[in-house]
């Protein structure tokens, strides 16, 4: 009794509400933070788009995570947000109405909300494949009902808006990048808060039940579709959110926003940031997003390296980034990093070296295919090389192959220390 | 409002050209504990699914309470008021105990799918897992992943998901089975406690479990109900003695 009595007291919420509310001083501290690190509009801009994609691939973790369905069609919501914003704006701006801007993703998030609530009523009856298949299929629907329909969805330029013509508010013009970064900042902050609080309600714990083990809700009195519909409808008004901030950052939205690349885009965001920490998203978001901006202008093979991510996590980290973050957390605070440091800082250089050769292999063999008319000289990783010359792609298979060989007794290695240190075959919290 | 809490007509089940269940007719008469046995692969659990919606019926009619409830969906039986386990434990194993048994309580406290406080600060819901999880002594137990509970532990939730439906009607399927001895003692304790005014309808093998708890009991073999009485009239009935009772081990053959 007494026992019970000191454990509930110690889980009553004015206890717990000092850790709870320390991570959200960093995000908004953070946010305060990164505009000031990076000024300049290139840079606001893509944290803008960050900051976009951040909300989306969050309103996706609560299909992928929290309610363990796989939507292939996440960007529907998002694209038609966008455009239910646009035109909302282009109305709004025609009709001479005095809307605030900043208030915008209100309607394409309600827009899409309802738009979810009846792509949900059709998606839900079951979870898994035919889940799967049938979102699969209704943004398909959506993508070719654009080509019907050029008035709503523009043809292939889209829709294009000039985000002034609303007029200033809030002492905002919202022609510089900053203004935009404003309200994504702070649609980021209600969405995080929002959703996180959506984990703490009745339904957002009956979609972790569904997750796990949807026939026994039934046996509860709860009805695993309709959990799935309203968990489908707030995923998708939070991705029609995401939707009018990326389409008000970017002064113009087009299909492909609401195509299958950008249902990718945000499942491989979801999925590489980690689906069972609330803030993996996020993280996935904003490396895969870095990747796409920085890469792309770097490298014609940028979508490569991305499949390579993904193909890792799956393979060797399926708790995503954050995942591997929390995990090493949990170790450091148990003081058992420390023995691994030295194993791990070898496995880590021998990867970054394969990683050199296998970037070397894949850069060479574009140039030497679909970029020969660039002609065969290449830097690569600030080394000269020739897409022709055998020195350097046996450099480059020499790197990638010696690193990753070198590396696999290394792990067995690791393996055995974790056994003797007790982390493997239990949870290492 | 009819004496009996569940009434079963000629029920009957077959998948493809197999016949599981032949005709079972069956009361469950308010308050009493009734025990169903039968050896293995006489549909008892099949039977369980049958009534608790699982399974829809080939034909014949399941009246719970009076009503008419062969066919219609899981959660529609659990809102007339019957809950049931599981024979293979049937729990949330990502979740903690503790969220494990808010969901099983949620509906009956009327919250269902609302998103409108947080479930930390639904008293109602605290105050009714705290006492849940007292009762199955799970308590030190409670931010414990369901997975990584001992198998008694396990069947304890499973059984605690069924009761904190608030249910007046349980159906519990081998809650003991694979228990030791001792387990099995403790785990009799908790089922009469939690069971204790409703009307329950439990498969059991254990025959002394079954002769100390059972008001009355019925015996299932190849899909009939052969016989159903109190424990001496079961013990005295030929039919009983030969089709089940009457092998020398029928104890471990069950
Ligand atoms: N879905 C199914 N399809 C075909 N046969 C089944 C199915 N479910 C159960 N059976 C068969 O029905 C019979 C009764 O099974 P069950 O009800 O589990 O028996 P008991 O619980 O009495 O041991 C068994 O022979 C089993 O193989
Ligand atoms: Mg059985």
């Amino acid at each position: 009794m007494t026992m019970n009595a000191i454990e509930t007291a110690r889980s009553r919420p004015g206890q717990t509400l000092l850790p709870a509310t320390l991570p959200w001083a960093a995000v908004i501290a953070v946010l305060f933070i990164l505009p000031l690190a990076f000024p300049g509009t290139a840079m606001v801009s893509t944290l803008n788009y960050l900051g976009t994609m951040a909300i989306f691939a969050l309103s996706y973790n609560v299909l992928l995570g929290q309610t363990g369905l796989l939507s292939l069609g996440h960007a529907t919501f998002f694209g038609l947000g966008g455009f239910i914003a646009t035109h909302a704006l282009l109305g709004m701006a025609e009709a001479g109405w005095a809307f605030p801007l900043p208030l915008l993703p209100l309607i394409g998030g309600l827009g899409a909300f309802v738009l979810g609530i009846f792509g949900g009523w059709l998606a839900s009856g079951k979870g898994g494949m035919p889940f799967a298949m049938i979102t699969l299929g209704l943004s398909e629907l959506v993508y070719a009902a654009a080509a019907i329909f050029p008035s709503i969805y523009g043809s292939e330029e889209g829709v294009s808006m000039d985000r002034m013509e609303l007029g200033s508010s809030f002492g905002m013009d919202y022609g510089s990048a900053t203004d935009i970064y404003v309200i994504v900042a702070v649609w980021f902050v209600i969405c995080a808060a929002g959703l996180k609080y959506f984990t703490t309600t009745p339904l957002g714990l009956l979609a972790n039940a569904v997750r796990d083990n949807a026939e026994r809700v039934e046996f509860l009195g709860f009805s695993a579709r309709r959990v799935r519909m309203w968990t489908y409808a707030i995923a998708a008004g939070v991705a029609g959110i995401a939707g009018s901030l990326a389409a008000i950052n970017f002064e113009i939205i087009t299909v492909i926003e609401l195509g299958a690349a950008t249902s990718t885009l945000v499942l491989l965001m979801t999925y590489i940031g980690g689906t069972r920490v609330f803030f993996g998203p996020v993280l996935g978001a904003v490396v895969i997003g870095l990747m796409k901006v920085w890469l792309s202008d770097l490298t014609p093979a940028w979508m490569l390296y991305f499949g390579l991510l993904f193909i890792f996590v799956v393979m060797v980290a399926p708790g995503g980034l954050a995942g591997i973050l929390v995990g090493a957390g949990a170790m450091i605070r148990a003081g058992r990093l420390g023995p691994q440091l030295p194993l791990l800082a070898a496995i880590g250089g021998l990867g970054l070296l394969s990683l050199a050769g296998v970037i070397m292999l894949i850069e060479l063999g574009y140039r030497a295919g679909l970029d020969a008319a660039l002609g065969s000289q290449i830097r690569i990783l600030g080394l000269p090389m020739d897409a022709h010359g055998l020195n350097s792609w046996g450099l480059a298979a020499l790197l990638a192959l010696g690193g990753a060989l070198s590396i696999r007794p290394l792990l067995s290695r690791l393996e055995t220390l974790q056994h003797r240190l007790g982390l493997k075959g239990g949870d290492p919290a | 409002m009819s004496a009996n809490a569940i009434e079963i007509r000629d029920l009957r089940k077959s998948f493809g050209p197999v016949d599981i269940i032949r005709g079972v007719n069956l009361e469950l008469r308010a308050g009493e504990r009734h025990a169903l046995i039968g050896p293995n692969g006489a549909g008892k659990s099949t039977l369980f699914h049958l009534i608790s919606g699982r399974l829809r019926p080939t034909s014949g009619k399941i009246l719970l309470h009076g009503q008419e409830i062969q066919g219609k969906p899981p959660a529609r039986i659990v809102h007339a008021g019957l809950s049931r386990s599981f024979q293979i434990t049937n729990i949330f194993p990502e979740m903690t105990v503790l969220e494990n048994l808010r969901c099983a309580v949620l509906w009956k406290l009327g919250h269902r799918y609302s998103v409108l406080r947080p479930l930390g600060r639904l008293r109602d819901v605290e105050a009714e897992c705290t006492r849940l999880l007292e009762e199955l002594r799970l308590t030190h137990r409670r931010t414990s992943r369901a997975d990584s509970l001992s198998y008694p532990e396990q069947r304890a939730l499973e059984l605690g998901l069924a009761v904190a439906s608030g249910a007046d009607t349980l159906l519990l399927d081998e809650p003991m089975a694979g228990m030791s001895h001792s387990e099995t003692a403790a785990a009799l304790e908790l089922i009469m406690a939690v069971t204790e005014g409703r009307s329950l309808l439990m498969v059991e093998h254990d025959m002394g479990v079954i002769f100390e708890m059972a008001d009355r009991i019925s015996v299932l073999v190849y899909g009939e109900v052969i016989a159903t009485g109190t424990p001496e009239e079961i013990r005295a009935n030929p039919a009983v003695q030969e089709a089940y009772l009457g092998t020398p081990n029928a104890e471990e053959a069950a």
